[in-house]
């Protein structure tokens, strides 16, 4: 039986089924360290990903080495340097990360090494939405903490007593772009926007990438239709999802431009591809430009420097009828803009002149998020117990770069803390070749349906 | 019917342009006998060749297209002399894994350079026209790569079937030891069979980059289509290539259109089983080839 | 014109030739004779640089063809003409013609005259000129790679087993070719398992068996040899 039993753990499958026999023993262990792991794409196509999430969190882990942490914990907790405040004892943070090299298997196999090998308590990714499924199904029976800030899937955390989403979701999202276009048109005019923007448009369309982030995005997208309650048409078979490696962009436009919609989404977040969507769309008749739609994107979309890009392709964003969001708060308040200054220069001493490049949005969410998780082991008072440091964490909230008091999503129906950010949406838009904050924002109202909480992920 | 009529014209852009990507793999398995799967590298280089040289040195669009074929061809030639020509007496599954081992190093150091997925265009003659029939349009710059297509197809049908070079490339295909006791050089055919194929690698990466943005990942999808209409065309048919392009530009758009979206990459697939169950030596290969 | 002294030749560690010598005059035809598997094969294909020897030595017109590369050998005036009628069947017969001038195809006019000496040689590839070579006959096909042999006007004709599945009229024919050939000067090795063909058209024999030469002479002396039916049966 035995030996067996080692053949059965050479497996991927075995292991994932067998490690959480073996784990209980190795969690019971007193330790004199944190250990605390990470899988991150930091090469191959998808690097541009992982690069500035890893760089990140390594700079979280070693300011909390040194004591300098930036970001607050309300309640506030102790960063003295050395290591997490346990008690009267410090306890230092061991920090591993493993390159999946844009692999699903690689980073399966990292996550089985961080296990175990290094005997990693709370592991960080894997981001891409296949590997983090199977990663998963082997971290949560183990009681292993996983960690996302970029992750962007309701897989992260729905139905997982350990997963945490430190970002919004693609469901979130399309709820965010949802209430927008169900805004009254006096809430419009209010923030400045044309009051009769949305009006006599009724059939909606959405493109992206045939990936999960997309196919819960229109899940998403549908869901916020149906809570609109007949307004607007949209089912999610309407999805127009391309393959990987499409180049050839006018098939699909041209399946979007048939069902004739008046709004698109388009859920792309690689410039080559969103350009030669918007480029075969005005060719197609699905004008952005002229009306003709109302063209909304997401937060990529929604960057300056691709409505500098778009520009030198002869796209005009600045029509008035395109639309996104951020999940950062442009219109800091002035102790987060200090935080932020304080930051940002650190960030880019360190890794500016790197391939991991300057300071974006994106690693100050990593950052807070890395700091929060470990004030929050901190706050369990037992670096040992992965159940109460995820009680302890889940129950933090934290002053952030992204901004004040971000906090855990509570489910309504059970009054837990689930693993999701409560993250809140911004609508933006563009004006003169600039993007603009609205004034409108969304959160309570974006946390419904079985895609964000519930004690499992639909099929 | 004006919706079928304007994927047609879309899917016939789009097959040209993977039949000049076809094309060079073509040439190079039906003279040398390898297949290259480094190939749709080389069509990703030739597209960033042809951005380097049109947009980033601020030449024209043409300028940055023959760069691009030259470039190619030079780099094919450096790989047939250090790996390929290593491979051409071992078994397919080795030509296969060498061939995909270039394939990854070459697309690693693309992503190493240009990894960051920024926009990067190539301006091209065409792009600002389009020609209309009622509710059908066709870009000009579509028009102007089916132009180059059927130029190229004209050249290479020209060498191949026109000169003595031709005759030399045609000869070692079908008899290489028979061609080298004729005194025709094997290194020189082979050097000029992968400087051609490399060209039209680079040809076809320089048009695709034009319509759609140079990007380091746009060499899978022509590479896979293009495996298919060798294999669709007959192994080592230029015409093949041409025709089997075609159907197969055709066939991926309206099952886009028609079927769904997410469909689309199974068209090659599909095709490709059909072909192996009805006719394994493709539409315009011999059943039985000289050894 | 062409002496080849103590040749040893190999496949892997199978030596297929040993210490074999041969030495042909100008405007001889010499046949190698021999059974399929004695080695006729292999020495040709040493001799146009197509196998290189493990040891011996090859000298043409004193010259020696030792590494020397298969198109630089044709350049020096030797054309092999493989066994097996390897003709490149998708191409016409025009243009198998025009491979075998390769080596001086920028000479045009000279080209032209060779294409008009074959054509008064054999009239059938003339009508056949467009034709697909795959499409001709077996002994036309055999005329034809004669043909693209000659095209590179060499001094010296090798031809492998030229009488290999043809019907005893066509060999006839066949037998008319060298004998023309032979009258216009050129120098001719013949490898024949044919031995009645071989000694119709050469004048000298070298016989081989199991690698190694078990007979050398004239063709009247081979004629009447005990050893040349002993090398074909393998006794």
């Amino acid at each position: 039986m035995a030996s067996s039993f080692g053949v059965i753990r050479a497996g991927l499958l075995g292991a994932a089924l067998c490690a959480g026999l073996v784990a209980g023993p190795q969690l019971a262990k007193a330790e004199d360290t944190f250990k605390f792991g990470g899988v991150f794409t930091l090469s191959g196509p998808a690097s541009f990903l992982g690069l500035f999430e890893e760089a990140a969190v390594r700079l979280a882990v070693e300011q909390f080495m040194k004591g300098d942490c930036i970001v607050e914990a309300v309640p506030p907790q102790p960063c003295e340097g050395g290591g997490l405040k346990i008690g009267d004892k410090v306890i230092p943070i061991e920090w591993t990360a493993y390159d999946d090299v844009s692999e699903d298997k690689k980073s399966i196999d990292a996550v089985i090494r961080l296990v175990e090998q290094d005997e990693a308590r709370a592991i960080w990714g894997p981001r891409m939405n296949s590997a983090l499924l199977s990663a998963a199904s082997i971290l949560d029976p183990q009681g292993i903490i996983s960690i996302c800030a970029i992750c962007s899937s309701p897989a992260m955390t729905v139905g997982r007593k350990y997963g945490h989403d430190i970002t919004d979701t693609g469901v979130i999202e399309k709820h965010g772009m949802g209430e927008f276009i169900h805004e009254t048109p006096e809430r419009l005019a209010e923030h400045g926007i044309d009051p009769a923007l949305f009006d006599g448009r009724k059939k909606l369309g959405f493109i992206g990438r045939n990936e999960l982030y997309t196919v819960h995005g229109s899940i998403g997208w549908q869901e916020a239709v149906e809570k609109g309650g007949g307004r607007y048409e949209y089912q999610h078979d309407w999805a127009v999802l391309y393959p990987f490696g499409t180049t050839d962009f006018a098939p699909h436009v041209a399946k979007l431009a048939e069902q004739d919609p008046d709004i698109v989404l388009m859920d792309a977040y690689i410039f080559p591809d969103m350009l030669a969507i918007m480029n075969e769309m005005k060719k197609q008749g699905l004008n952005y430009e002229t009306g003709e739609i109302i063209l909304l994107g997401n937060d990529v979309l929604m960057l300056q420097i691709f409505v500098d890009v778009a520009k030198d392709q002869g796209i005009n964003m600045s029509s008035g009828y395109v639309w996104g969001w951020q999940e950062h708060n442009p219109a800091q308040d002035e102790a987060t803009l200090a935080r932020v200054e304080k930051y940002v220069p650190i960030y880019n001493a360190k890794y500016g002149d790197t391939e991991v490049g300057n300071s974006s949005p994106f690693d100050r969410g990593a950052y807070d998020a890395a700091i929060w998780f470990l004030y929050g082991v901190q706050a369990s008072g037992d670096h040992t117990d992965n159940d109460k440091i995820v009680e302890a964490w889940r129950n933090l909230k934290i002053n952030g770069l992204r901004g004040p008091t971000n906090e855990f999503f509570t489910r309504p129906d059970t009054g837990e803390k689930t693993g999701q950010l409560f993250a809140t949406e911004y609508i933006i838009g563009v004006a003169d070749e600039k993007v603009f904050y609205t004034g409108i924002s969304y959160r309570d109202e974006l946390f419904y349906g079985p895609y964000v909480y519930g004690d499992k992920l639909p099929k | 019917m004006t919706a079928f009529a304007q994927q047609l014209i879309y899917g016939a852009s789009y097959g040209m342009n993977l039949a000049v990507a076809a094309a060079g793999l073509a040439l190079i398995f039906g003279v040398y006998r390898v297949i290259n799967l480094a190939h749709g590298q080389l069509i990703m280089l030739g597209g960033f060749v042809a951005y380097v040289v049109a947009t980033q040195l601020g030449t024209h669009f043409f300028v940055g297209f023959f760069a691009a074929m030259i470039v190619m061809g030079l780099l094919s030639i450096v790989l047939e002399n250090a790996v390929f020509r290593f491979l051409q007496r071992r078994p397919l599954t080795d030509q296969l894994l060498a061939s995909l081992g270039l394939y990854m190093v070459l697309g690693t150091t693309a992503l190493r350079i240009w990894g960051d997925f920024e926009a990067r265009p190539i301006a091209m003659p065409g792009e600002d026209w389009a020609l209309t029939a009622g509710e059908i349009r066709i870009d000009g710059a579509r028009l102007v790569t089916i132009a180059i297509t059927l130029v190229l197809f004209a050249s290479l049908y020209f060498v191949v079937y026109r000169t003595h070079l031709g005759r030399t490339m045609r000869a070692t295909a079908q008899g290489e030891e028979t061609a080298a006791l004729m005194g025709i050089k094997k290194r020189r055919v082979a050097a000029i069979v992968f400087f051609l194929g490399g060209a039209l690698g680079g040809a076809a990466g320089a048009m695709l980059g034009a319509l759609f943005n140079v990007r380091p990942d746009m060499g899978f999808q022509p590479l896979l289509m293009a495996l298919v209409i060798i294999i669709f065309g007959g192994m080592g048919s230029i015409a093949g290539s041409i025709v089997a392009g075609l159907i197969l530009g055709i066939l991926y758009n309206l099952t886009v259109f028609y079927v769904g979206s997410k469909l689309g990459d199974l068209v090659p697939f599909l095709v490709l089983l059909a072909i192996l169950m009805i006719r394994p030596q493709g539409l315009f290969g011999l059943p039985d080839r000289n050894a | 014109m062409l002496e080849i002294d103590d040749l040893t030749l190999a496949y892997g560690v199978n030596r297929v030739v040993r210490g074999f010598n041969l030495s042909v005059d100008q405007g001889e035809v010499c046949a190698l004779l021999g059974p399929n598997g004695a080695g006729k094969t292999s020495i040709l294909r040493a001799i146009s640089g197509l196998m290189r020897p493990l040891a011996g030595q090859i000298n043409f017109e004193g010259k020696s063809l030792i590494r020397r590369a298969p198109d630089r050998i044709v350049l020096d005036g030797i054309a092999h003409v493989p066994e097996g009628r390897r003709i490149f069947p998708e191409m016409s017969v025009l243009d198998n013609l025009l491979v075998g001038a390769s080596v001086h195809i920028r000479e045009r006019t000279k080209t032209r005259e060779l294409i008009e000496r074959n054509y008064a040689m054999f009239p059938i590839l003339k009508e056949r000129a467009r034709q697909a070579g795959g499409t001709l006959s077996g002994g036309e096909q055999q005329q034809l790679t004669i043909a693209r042999g000659l095209m590179a006007q060499p001094r010296l004709l090798m031809v492998d087993e030229p009488t290999l599945g043809l019907a005893p009229a066509i060999i006839n024919t066949l037998a008319d070719t060298f004998r023309a050939l032979k009258s216009l000067g050129l120098t001719i090795i013949v490898a024949e398992q044919n031995a009645e063909f071989a000694l119709r058209v050469a004048d000298n024999g070298t016989v081989i068996s199991g690698g190694e030469v078990s007979f050398s002479g004239t063709v009247d002396a081979l004629r009447d040899s005990e050893r040349l039916r002993r090398a074909y049966l393998g006794a």
